[in-house]
């Protein structure tokens, strides 16, 4: 028997579920979680220098190794800086587990003038999938169980627990039989496992493809990465149907993938793949998002099927077979369909779409400009291998097309139009999650200055990313001097042109390092 | 007629509604937007580097100049990272127009798969007194005009406009009624409701205050809201009544003023718990009773205190003390009333009222020498306190003004600092958020371009914004930063000491030279390590010609003693475990002997009212 304390019920719920990481700044009401966590050598803290970070650091890490993350932020004055960060979480479809204390229970609703409150849990509705107040100490196991289920389940996304001080400070016995009873086992808490699916819709789905002539596939919803069904590229091979891959599942596929056909942004945008669009008579979305919605809009001539693991996402109507199954056993399903089929492969159309791919990819790369053509130039492909890249900025424009002819580049895109400058922190989460990985930042002047603080965690971490920044200034109105900026906070800045190879900073793996354009 | 363009009206509308200031971040949708509004005459637009700090900069430029700024943004991320700024605008109640751009697509509140459509007027909810979402040109000048007038209300506050970002690139032939025309802004000064207390209520709180005999103001952020700081310092001395105020409240009244303790309850230690547990009858001006106020009610108030409240939002009145006497009405209004029907009666102040007014102004300056003598001790490293001290001393010398962020630092700041006027001092009020400094005193510096800024931040806050030093320097502002670096996050690292056992987990920071990251971003920067480099430091700091920043390496191991006020506010309702205290205060005894007996004494002073020195005195 022992007397346990709410913080010590989160954390357990929490190693329970497989966090090894919560990121996180402190706040007094946080208090007992944090002296659980200083007690457990199984969970660590990471502090970034403002609770944006956090979040954002939470997805780059969920998102390069499929592990759970937790954003952990204090009452109000924490939680507010903490959404302009989870946001990034909700629109990319990323389970970030998001936890905030609150003031107490018998006050916290509606506000009071509270010290530093404010009715959070109405702040977050809006941007996560599920959120709760957890009211009573014996709830914790339960909700946080629940929160880390609504997370991941169906389409991802991020969720939100208010727990007010009283309970995270409430101790109570915990008798072993309590114990068990409260805190279920993690595989009982969820189902984890494949969704074979709905099987007369696969079997239409089946039928469909086989007799298409002209098919193409769009993978999106960050299917394919790292804890999202990152098989899907053997089922892809098997499958041998040309695919685009959207921005969300950017990095995913690369030139190892034979039936690739690059970023489904450039390819709609290139006249020619404009026209393989219009001309598909079948078209295969697995995770419907922003980008294969456009590719929907065009392909006006095809028969859709649509795999989803959410029936919520199936459009209707516009779906000839919306199935609901994980995108693995369906495409294995759908690969095994076309392996019986009698009669030619349209190795014909596959080429041609291929080739289109590719002349798509060139012509955007030959849109950038002279210093991230250079940019580009210095990611030779041996400083590449077994890296994750970010691209942040105006350069991320132009990397999906770039990341399409290189092999084992982990490419993560962030999008300019959603969140500003999220590739610094999200880069650090990528990096504590693969510290066996180099991990490159490439970016502009414009997007490292929004979280450029993080570079003194980064350092203090031994976290070191290597910065590959634009220095031709995007924004008219930024009068820093870069290189000094950065060695500031204690960067070691080379520039391009000073017989510099990114092969070489990288090598000094530990320091964070700088290469400027 | 003339063709305008969606950007065009929407500069021209926010010109119309007399907002002169705009704090934005470059985005190409926006720079059309932000090229129509650099061609009317009398505007400015202030580009910061982050979008959290754009909205605190504008925050900051209405508390100095009492005048209106907006903040601009792009969608989706960018708006919501501003978000942080208005909420602190929303604890202080301070009218911020919030302005983002929005999805075309209506909001869908289903959180399926189409993400982009959540509704970002609903994220913005719980921080703003009022919200709209723009979906015609034609709306646009109304929208902005409702801004203004619905953010200084009754319920004073931000309010937050969602602009349909495909607007901007529509063209309009026709005229929209109430688009100003071509020319200069007309900056519009915030305005503040004059409304009259009802004379039923007067004459009852009058007669309460008559014959109370410990009474007490309580001066808010109503006060400096309203512009009654000296028609409440006149007050004060007319009648001989001791007065404090709340966190929001600082500044309403000088600190250093004879009659005023200082206040709230963890700044002016046990002046302000001895008068809020003794008082009888307590005027409380403009003040919201929040929860760093210790929400007016007991255990930090006395039950038996009578008070009368004075508030020009209704519901305000009754949130969280029930007054004995409510009086709806503006404070500077109500009190020339109240004056009025006391000076009518002939009313003389009695005899116990001095005798009550001594004995706060002892335990204040009791607490002052106590405070001083204790900074002043050798210790291994400088003191925060005497950091504060000096600092306080440079303000004052030099007129400057004083913007202070960060968690320990600004108790110290009101513990040691000077007393100031209600324009010239801008703490981390309602939110206590940290993170606020530089985008505040940017915002403050260009309201008040005749003067020097002093920026006192802690080493944790002062990151927040690290960005913006190069905003700093590219609009040459004449900032100092001060940082309080302490090598950690030390008012939880308190808890941590207090509660915990000492196990300190994200508390510890390593030892950060700020002054060479400033330097990056062209700035003066020096590192001191004691008190008397300071003044050195900040004239060679002046000298420099532009902003600087003075790195001060100072004790972690020093605490506010006030800090358990703090924590009872903080903490009321959660258990804490006793064992656990035990062995926390059996560990902490490394603090030293003579730390233990300074908050061996603020217990005794300040927690258990003990001080029979300052009642001898009397």
């Amino acid at each position: 028997m022992k007397i346990t304390t709410g913080g010590e019920i989160v954390v357990k719920s929490l190693l329970d579920q497989g966090v090894r990481y919560v990121f996180s700044i402190i706040g007094g009401q946080m208090g007992t979680i944090y002296d659980a966590i200083g007690k457990n050598p199984s969970i660590d803290v990471i502090t970034p220098r403002s609770e944006t970070s956090t979040a954002l650091m939470a997805c780059g890490y969920t998102v390069t190794t499929g592990l759970p993350a937790v954003a952990m932020c204090t009452v109000g004055a924490g939680v507010v800086y903490e959404v302009g960060g989870l946001i990034k979480a909700w629109l990319d479809y990323l389970p970030v587990i998001s936890i905030a204390p609150q003031v107490q229970s018998y006050k916290m609703k509606p506000n009071q003038e509270n010290l530093q409150a404010c009715e959070q849990d109405l702040l977050f509705s809006p941007i996560t999938k599920f959120n709760a107040i957890v009211y009573h100490w014996e709830r914790i196991p339960q909700l946080i169980n629940r929160a880390f289920r609504e997370a991941a389940s169906g389409i991802p996304g991020p969720v939100h627990l208010d727990i007010p001080v009283d309970v995270l400070f409430k101790h109570r016995f915990l008798t072993s039989q309590r114990k068990k009873r409260l805190l279920p086992p993690p595989h009982q808490s969820r189902y984890i496992g494949p969704i074979p699916g709905d099987a007369p819709s696969l079997e239409k789905a089946c039928g469909l493809l086989k007799q298409a002539k002209k098919p193409v596939a769009v993978i999106g919803q960050g299917m394919g990465r790292a804890g999202r069904f990152p098989q899907i590229k053997a089922c892809l091979e098997r499958l041998e149907v040309p695919f685009l891959g959207t921005r969300l599942s950017a990095g995913a596929f690369d030139a190892e993938d034979s039936f690739f056909m690059g970023d489904a942004g450039s390819f709609a945008n290139f006249e020619a793949g404009r026209k393989i669009l219009e001309q598909a008579d079948c078209l295969l979305i697995a995770g419907l998002d922003p980008e294969s919605q456009q590719i929907l809009k065009i392909a006006q001539n095809a028969t859709i099927i649509q795999v989803e693991t959410d029936p919520d996402a199936l459009l209707g109507q516009e779906t000839a077979a919306p199935v609901f199954a994980d995108p693995e056993s369906a495409l294995n399903r759908l690969a095994e369909a076309l392996a019986r089929r009698k009669g030619r492969k349209p190795v014909a159309w596959k080429n041609k779409a291929l080739k289109t791919g590719e002349a798509a990819a060139q012509q955007v790369l030959k849109a950038a400009d002279g210093p991230i053509r250079t940019a580009f130039e210095l990611l030779d492909g041996d400083s590449l291998k077994d890296c994750i890249l970010v691209a942040d900025g105006a350069p991320a424009a132009f990397a999906p097309a770039f990341l399409k002819s290189r092999k084992h580049a982990g490419g993560h895109i962030m999008d300019q139009g959603a969140t500003a400058g999220a590739g610094l922190p999200y880069a650090i989460g990528a990096a504590l999650g693969n510290p066996d990985r180099s991990v490159i930042l490439l970016c502009d002047k414009e997007s490292l200055f929004h979280h450029l603080r993080e570079l003194q965690p980064a350092e203090e971490l031994g976290a070191g990313i290597t910065i590959l920044c634009v220095d031709a200034a995007q924004g008219p109105n930024n009068a820093a001097d870069l290189e000094k900026v950065l060695q500031g906070f204690g960067c070691h800045v080379h520039r391009a042109g000073e017989k510099i190879s990114m092969a070489n900073v990288l090598r000094h793996k530990g320091q964070a390092g700088a290469v400027l354009v | 007629m003339k063709t305008l363009s969606g950007s065009q009206v929407l500069a021209r509308s926010i010109a119309g509604a007399g907002i002169g200031f705009v704090f934005t971040v470059a985005a190409p949708r926006l720079q059309p937007v932000v090229k129509s509004l650099t061609s009317i005459d009398g505007m400015t637009v202030i580009h910061a580097r982050d979008e959290t700090a754009a909205a605190m900069m504008a925050d900051g430029y209405i508390r100095r100049s009492g005048r209106f700024a907006a903040v601009l943004t792009e969608c989706h991320g960018r708006s919501l990272c501003q978000i942080a700024g208005v909420t602190n605008a929303w604890a202080d109640k301070i009218p911020l127009i919030s302005i983002s751009l929005c999805d075309d697509q209506a909001p869908d509140a289903n959180k399926g798969v189409n993400r982009s459509a959540y509704d970002a007027n609903r994220v913005f909810e719980p921080v703003t007194v009022w919200r709209n979402r723009v979906s015609s040109l034609a709306d646009a000048p109304k929208a902005f005009q409702d801004a203004v007038t619905h953010s200084q209300g009754s319920r004073r506050g931000p309010v937050h406009l969602d602009i349909e970002a495909g607007l901007l690139e529509r063209q309009i032939e026709d005229e929209i009624p109430g688009l100003p025309q071509e020319g200069p802004v007309a900056h519009r000064k915030l305005t503040h409701l004059r409304t009259e207390g009802a004379e039923s209520a007067l004459g009852q709180a009058v007669k309460l205050l008559q014959t109370a005999r410990k009474p007490l103001i309580m001066a808010g952020g109503g006060v400096k809201a309203s512009g009654a700081s000296l028609d409440v310092v006149q007050f004060m001395e007319r009648y001989g009544v001791p007065g404090c105020t709340s966190m929001a409240g600082i500044g309403a009244i000088p600190a250093d003023h004879a009659y005023c303790l200082g206040g709230p309850s963890y700044t002016a230690g046990e002046a302000f718990h001895a008068a809020i547990k003794q008082a009888d009858v307590v005027l409380a001006l403009g003040c919201s009773f929040s929860g760093l106020e210790g929400f007016g009610l007991p255990p930090l108030w006395s039950k038996k205190i009578k008070c009368i409240h004075v508030d020009n939002n209704p519901n305000q009145i009754g949130l969280n003390i029930s007054p004995e006497i409510p009086v709806l009405g503006d404070v500077k209004t109500v009190l020339a009333q109240m004056a009025g029907m006391l000076e009518a009666s002939s009313f003389v102040a009695p005899d116990a009222w001095a005798n009550w007014r001594l004995f706060l102004s002892n335990l204040k300056r009791e607490r002052k020498t106590r405070l001083h003598n204790f900074a002043s001790r050798p210790w291994g490293a400088l003191h925060q306190g005497l950091l504060a001290l000096e600092m306080g001393k440079i303000v004052e010398k030099e007129n400057l003004v004083m913007v202070i962020d960060g968690g320990n630092t600004p108790l110290y700041a009101a513990m040691y600092g000077p007393g100031m006027s209600p324009r010239q001092t801008f703490f981390p009020f309602g939110m206590a958020a940290l993170g606020g400094g530089v985008p505040y005193a940017i915002g403050v510096a260009l309201a008040a371009p005749e003067k020097r800024v002093m920026l006192i931040t802690g080493d944790g806050s002062c990151l927040y914004a690290v960005s913006e030093l190069e905003t700093i320097q590219r609009l040459n502002l004449p900032i100092t930063i001060v940082v309080n670096n302490d090598s950690s996050w030390n008012m939880i690292k308190a808890l941590q000491d207090s509660l915990f056992e000492c196990n300190y987990v994200g508390t510890c920071l390593p030892d950060i030279d700020y002054a060479r990251i400033a330097a990056g971003f062209g700035l003066h920067g020096e590192r001191v390590k004691s008190a008397d480099q300071l003044a050195p430091a900040y004239e060679r700091a002046v000298q420099s010609g532009g902003p600087a920043l003075i790195d001060c390496v100072t004790d972690c191991k020093n605490l506010p003693d006030s800090l358990l006020s703090f924590a009872m506010v903080e903490f009321e309702g959660a258990q804490i475990n006793p064992v656990k205290l035990v062995k926390s205060l059996w560990k902490g005894r490394d603090m030293g002997l003579s730390r233990a007996l300074h908050q061996a004494s603020y217990v005794r002073k300040a927690l258990v009212g003990f001080n029979p020195m300052a009642k001898r005195r009397v």
